[in-house]
């Protein structure tokens, strides 16, 4: 376990090297997502301007859950930015050669590649989440911070879990892009806005099955009070746990598909 | 007649892989769904007129519909081709490459194309979305989705091109990404924007993307040639920056890798 962890840390210590040669492209990630954020942010407030608020959620309770979203992803998606491309790296047959490692494959998956830039959105998305919590008045205790912070954790894992599991897919159908998108990109769309403005089997849907919900709409009900908590308030705190199940399933179904596996590509 | 065949092995590329093809389909409802769900709260709770919500409603599922025949991949295509040398084979090809970038792109549009047909009919079906109040506007409507998409073609390889000097585009694609998601229209209709951005929104390529095709769809109005005029404006304007950065791009190039 520990060698492992040694040899995942020298990968990590490869990639920062080689992602680094290109600082200016880092650079402009970084500023890149600082944009996209404030894009999300803008449309929400010209929305918000305009129809007063999206079912009693006013503009800094939205933040919240923006900034939250995105700072739970960027914490994944450094880890797990080359999910995206996986099934290329199947096809091509490029993942061979980690199967005559003498590391398990899984390690080697999570050693690919350290995505430096997604860094970007853990700085644009702190700004939001202070920035946010200070205007509703939330005071910054150790209690909250505390509690924040095993959110971002737990939210980081349950968003990974789903990277892992998209990537798995692909070991079955080789070119999973568009799978992986659906799976991940599109459904995240919905806890951009509170789901309680969707129907209630989309609710179902994002809670017990694909529990983004976790991420940020729940844990979100800590620190204001809305009168639209779903289900139990106790999913408030439920988020690290899930994200540990959710962690764990993955990599039991990441396992699973890996021994399905037949090879392909010729390179 | 060489490209015409590109175009189409491309497609064909596409297509192969019929499971992510049809993810991919679903997944384009889904985009569109979720903002026809979020709207019809706002249009609900702020008591529009009938024909103003329905209009609006029209606007937001036609523009998320049109979102993915926005996300080719061809900046990926040029970076790669570039950074594994691949590029000297497309060289050798007896077609302009810029052109040839080109038609790589319209055949990844066209299996996209036929992924968002069922998913259109499918909207009209289950959700407030109407055909067009007429036949021409139908017609505009349509005309203007492809003008649009070359605007965006056009962008992209140019944003490709410049891998040639940077050969790492993560920052600007991202960055274009950003930008195309606020001034397109796609998540909030310009006429919505405070006088700066909609100011912004006016100077950029963006809004000859989505807003237009999708606006020239929902809307009541004659439709006017007007806009179909901007997009060819901006179809002039970024051919002219492809093809000299091309020219330039030519003395640039190293060939790595072999």
């Amino acid at each position: 376990m520990k060698r492992w962890f040694s040899i995942y840390l020298q990968l990590t210590r490869a990639n920062i090297k080689r992602r680094g040669q290109y600082r200016g492209s880092i650079i402009l990630s970084i500023l890149a997502l600082a944009i996209l954020e404030s894009s999300i942010l803008f449309g929400f407030f010209i929305i918000i301007r305009h129809f007063q608020d999206i079912n009693g959620w006013n503009f800094y309770q939205i933040s919240f859950l923006v900034g939250l979203n995105h700072f739970a992803q960027g914490l994944s998606m450094i880890f797990m930015a080359h999910s995206r491309g996986f099934g290329r790296l199947v096809s091509l047959g490029q993942i061979d050669r980690w199967l005559i490692r003498p590391i398990p494959p899984f390690i080697s998956f999570l050693g690919h590649d350290f995505a430096l830039p997604c860094f970007g959105d853990l700085v644009s998305g702190s700004v939001i989440l202070t920035y946010s919590l200070a205007k509703l008045g939330v005071v910054l205790s150790l209690k909250n911070v505390s509690f924040l912070i095993a959110t971002i954790l737990g939210g980081a894992l349950i968003q990974s879990a789903f990277f892992v599991i998209a990537s798995a897919t692909s070991f079955y159908t080789e070119k999973s892009s568009n799978f992986t998108s659906l799976l991940v990109w599109n459904t995240k769309e919905f806890i951009n806005y509170p789901i309680s403005i969707f129907p209630s089997y989309i609710q179902i849907v994002l809670t017990f099955i694909i529990p983004f919900a976790f991420i940020n709409f729940y844990p979100a009900h800590y620190f204001f009070k809305t009168q639209d908590i779903l289900f139990h308030p106790v999913f408030i705190y439920l988020t690290p746990l899930i994200g540990i199940i959710a962690m764990g399933f993955a990599i039991l179904f990441w396992q699973r598909s890996l021994q399905k596996y037949q090879g392909s590509g010729n390179s | 007649m060489g490209c015409w065949r590109l175009m189409y092995t491309v497609f064909r590329r596409d297509m192969t892989y019929r499971f992510d093809w049809f993810a991919g389909m679903f997944s384009t409802f889904l985009t569109a769904w979720i903002a026809i769900l979020l709207w019809q709260i706002l249009v609900h709770r702020a008591h529009y007129d009938e024909i103003e919500g329905h209009r609006l409603l029209s606007y937001i599922a036609m523009a998320s519909l049109f979102r993915s025949l926005f996300s080719g991949t061809i900046q990926d295509y040029v970076q790669s081709e570039i950074l594994t040398g691949r590029v000297a084979i497309d060289l050798l090809k007896p077609i302009h490459y810029p052109t040839l970038l080109v038609f790589h792109s319209l055949g990844e549009a066209t299996s996209k194309i036929l992924q968002i047909i069922p998913v259109f009919f499918s909207l009209l079906l289950f959700t407030p979305l109407t055909w067009p109040s007429s036949l021409l506007h139908g017609i505009f409507a349509v005309s203007s989705l492809f003008l649009g998409m070359l605007v965006y073609i056009l962008l992209d390889i140019a944003i490709g091109l410049t891998a040639f000097w940077t050969t790492d585009l993560t920052g600007t694609r991202m960055m274009k990404q950003a930008i195309f998601f606020l001034f397109s229209g796609v998540f909030v209709p310009l006429w919505y924007f405070p006088k700066p951005l909609l100011f912004i929104a006016n100077i950029l390529p963006f809004k000859a993307m989505i807003y237009v095709p999708a606006y020239v769809y929902s809307s009541q109005n004659r439709p006017s040639t007007d806009t179909l005029w901007l997009q060819l404006f901006w179809i002039m304007v970024l051919w002219i920056a492809v093809i000299s950065l091309w020219n330039r791009a030519q003395n640039k190039l190293v060939i790595y890798g072999g």
